[in-house]
């Protein structure tokens, strides 16, 4: 009987604070991440990877909705909730991604059928040799050590790579943001 | 760090993908510059988003946050409780438990029960966003009755003056038309998306708009004109034609620019004939023409998505000499005019634009509109060229070709109609309004207020968000205009006209270099006297949205318009809007 009052208790915490949470605010952080997130997964899987028409703002409204409705449960206790409502993201376009691939694998067996030889969406491996090349040509040698350091293994985080290369944190961060914009500009994704 | 083999490839890819996302947004104002490095307005989204919230809490009596069957565990004791009391209840009301469980959910869920109804058709259930409902027998439903529920969760009566209209029997949601009223919002849109322009849907995908639907019945709408109208459009078949390269329109008779022009001029069109975009504007102009000289004040409001920029107060005067066939005595002639003077805001206060219209003349080549402007504080009078005409407002977005939807020279643009197919259409009422006569020669019609999202205190949706617009599915061309003139504000102007009644509804326009600038929402109105000697169309209210710029203008009649049929015979110069001031 306790238990269940607390229960009560802890679901009416949760509706109060969802009802008084800033929605617009939220919205926005939320979209935003969601933004970085479908950009650089189109630029990793290859333009043709992902459903079209999902926009960050759908991808953001999914999550809101699924959390409000309960279908993914928040509980305060376990974090705050724009960190959940990311991480409800970060599922939404997992599963994304993966409902992509079904999709691919049954049209190339189609495709294979129907002996179609069509040109493939350049693939994210395709994109990692361009942007290689297009750096090597531009001289952008510090970007250059930062997907060699990738390539050798080293964590692909900012504290990891600066402290294999030998510099600040700061600098890798500049370094990343840079290297990001490149490569989505060479792929044709830095304005989706 | 390790001496594996270097990553390649697509596991390359996925690391720097990975180092890449270590660095999204944590904070507002990076996942506000990343928006907008997409070219997306954060504050839209953030309105957007907080719509779409508001949404699903409205649509739920509760918000359920643990997973069901631990919560369920726990609450075996307590429920076993409950049906000993509700056991005891029975026993002492005499009554079964349903009773009471449905007292309890009728207090527990008012928004769904207010929204759905207790008459609400199967369809109504995307109005409350609730469960699906179980078909039920058919009812008689009355629009007028039904409470609408808004997707920004407001219950509000949805537009006067619409006829009742009776239920089908049930259908599934997919089984669209339905012949009920229904609010068409983001969870019914899947409903009618093929039967809007894109950037519409895109609204209502948004949150930024929602709409009633209704039904007025098959060929109810034809009476929206009297039987003279009709009548003297049937007299006009294959009496005129029109020379696709010019537009300008002629009798077969004699060959020569004619008029007078009573009724539709081309009572039928054929859409692949070359001549259709022509005649399908001519016809427009017809229509727009049926009352002579009118009178309103209207506001027009410049909209931010959160707020009201600006106000302009104008007293717009217009009349048509088509319906007459006459010449103006003092200024050669004419086939329309229009006076428009500012009210309001102080700055601009007796600034004025006067339009002349000329007429079709045989031995000349056409001739475009002639507009000026007057500055009170100068007292100087300008010519303003057909650019001039677009873009007057605070906004941007509305000029004088904008009034009644289009209000254009119809021969400086090339038209060809591109389509013809169904359309949900917005209407201020499908049924038409009773036009009062106050003497011989005067007449009034009053019409419903309007009210905008910027003027209700406790808005959610965007500041250009109205209500009191219903949607009718109508047969509707779509006409594609291209100014003659180069330097005009729009490459293109893409316009929604009604197939029977001949008014234009939805207005896209296009850049020069092919971009959709604005989208225009055009709430016709119909009206008629009750001898039906006078008859009247227009535009109430008249939005225009850009999406790309996040503004929009919109113009609200106040009040009602006025039909006079004895004006000065100068009162459309500017001698006499000079000697007002």
């Amino acid at each position: 009987m306790r238990q269940a009052s607390a229960a009560m208790r802890g679901d009416a915490e949760v509706h109060r604070q969802l009802e008084d949470a800033d929605w617009n605010d939220i919205g926005i952080r939320l979209a935003g991440y969601a933004s970085w997130k479908l950009r650089t997964l189109r630029w990793r899987l290859g333009g043709a990877a992902l459903p079209a028409g999902k926009s960050a703002e759908d991808v953001a409204a999914d999550a809101i909705v699924k959390v409000l409705s309960g279908e993914r449960a928040w509980e305060p206790q376990r974090g705050a909730l724009l960190p959940y409502l990311r991480s409800v993201v970060d599922s939404l376009l997992s599963h994304m991604v993966d409902s992509a691939a079904t999709a691919r694998r049954a049209e190339r067996e189609l495709a294979r059928e129907a002996r179609y030889a069509g040109g493939a969406a350049a693939s994210g491996a395709d994109r990692v040799e361009q942007l290689r090349v297009a750096l090597a040509r531009e001289q952008q040698h510090a970007l250059l050590a930062i997907i060699d350091a990738v390539a050798a293994h080293c964590e692909p985080r900012p504290q990891a790579l600066a402290a294999h290369l030998g510099v600040s944190v700061a600098d890798i961060n500049n370094r990343l943001k840079r290297l990001r914009r490149i490569a989505l500009r060479l792929a044709g994704e830095d304005k989706r | 760090m390790t001496d594996r083999d270097p990553l390649r490839g697509q596991a390359l890819a996925d690391a720097l993908a990975e180092a890449f996302d270590s660095l999204a947004p944590n904070d507002r104002a990076a996942a506000e510059a990343e928006l907008r490095e997409v070219g997306v307005d954060p504050r839209g989204v953030g309105q957007s988003l907080r719509a779409a919230a508001d949404e699903q809490r409205h649509s739920r009596a509760t918000i359920p946050t643990r997973p069901a069957r631990a919560l369920w565990t726990q609450l075996l004791p307590l429920a076993a409780m409950l049906a000993f009391g509700v056991g005891v209840g029975w026993w002492w009301r005499g009554g079964p438990p349903e009773q009471l469980a449905a007292a309890h959910l009728s207090t527990a869920q008012p928004r769904l029960t207010a929204a759905v109804g207790a008459n609400a058709p199967v369809d109504a259930a995307p109005i409350a966003g609730g469960p699906s409902a179980t078909p039920t027998p058919a009812r008689h439903i009355s629009c007028v009755e039904l409470p609408v529920e808004f997707d920004d969760g407001r219950d509000v009566a949805p537009a006067p003056l619409l006829p009742n209209v009776e239920a089908p029997e049930p259908r599934t949601a997919d089984e669209w038309p339905v012949d009920a009223a229904w609010h068409l919002g983001r969870r019914s849109l899947r409903l009618a998306k093929a039967l809007l322009p894109a950037s519409v849907a895109a609204w209502i995908e948004r949150g930024d708009a929602g709409f009633t639907v209704v039904s007025p019945g098959d060929g109810a709408m034809h009476d929206n004109y009297p039987p003279s109208f009709w009548a003297a459009s049937d007299a006009n078949d294959e009496r005129f034609y029109v020379d696709p390269n010019d537009c300008r329109l002629r009798e077969r008779a004699t060959d020569a620019i004619s008029a007078p022009l009573t009724g539709l001029p081309f009572p039928k069109v054929d859409g692949a004939d070359a001549a259709a975009g022509c005649e399908v504007m001519w016809n427009v102009e017809a229509t727009t023409a049926l009352s002579g000289a009118r009178s309103a004040t209207a506001t027009i409001d410049a909209l931010d998505r959160d707020k009201q920029r600006d106000r302009l107060v104008v007293n717009m005067q217009a009349t048509s000499f088509a319906e007459k066939g006459a010449a103006k005595p003092d200024s050669g002639s004419l086939r329309a005019a229009r006076r428009l003077v500012f009210l309001g805001p102080d700055n601009l206060r007796g600034t004025a634009y006067l339009t002349e219209r000329p007429g079709e003349r045989n031995d000349l080549p056409d001739e475009p509109d002639r507009t000026w402007a007057y500055d009170p504080k100068s007292r100087h009078v300008r010519t303003i060229d057909a650019a001039g005409r677009t873009g007057m407002s605070g906004a941007g977005l509305f000029g004088l070709d904008d009034f009644n939807c289009f209000d254009g020279r119809l021969e400086q643009f090339r038209w060809k109609v591109t389509g013809e197919s169904d359309a949900l259409v917005p209407v201020l009422s499908p049924a038409p309004l009773p036009i009062e006569r106050l003497s011989a020669t005067r007449s009034q019609l009053a019409l419903p207020n309007v009210v905008a999202g910027f003027e209700r205190p406790d808005a959610t949706t965007v500041a250009w968000s109205i209500d009191g617009v219903t949607l009718v599915r109508r047969p509707v061309w779509i006409v594609e205009g291209e100014p003659r003139e180069s330097f005009y504000a729009y490459g293109r102007i893409v316009l929604y006209v009604d197939r029977e009644l001949y008014r234009p509804y939805w207005k896209l326009l296009y850049t020069p270099d092919e971009m959709l600038d604005a989208t225009g929402l055009c709430s016709q109105y119909w009206a008629r006297s009750s001898d039906g000697s006078l008859a009247a169309t227009g535009t109430h209210p008249l939005l225009i949205v850009s999406d790309r710029r996040a503004r929009a203008d919109l113009l609200r009649i106040q009040d009602g318009e006025v039909f006079d049929q004895q004006l000065p015979e100068d009162w459309f110069s500017m001698k006499s809007i000079i000697a007002s001031q």
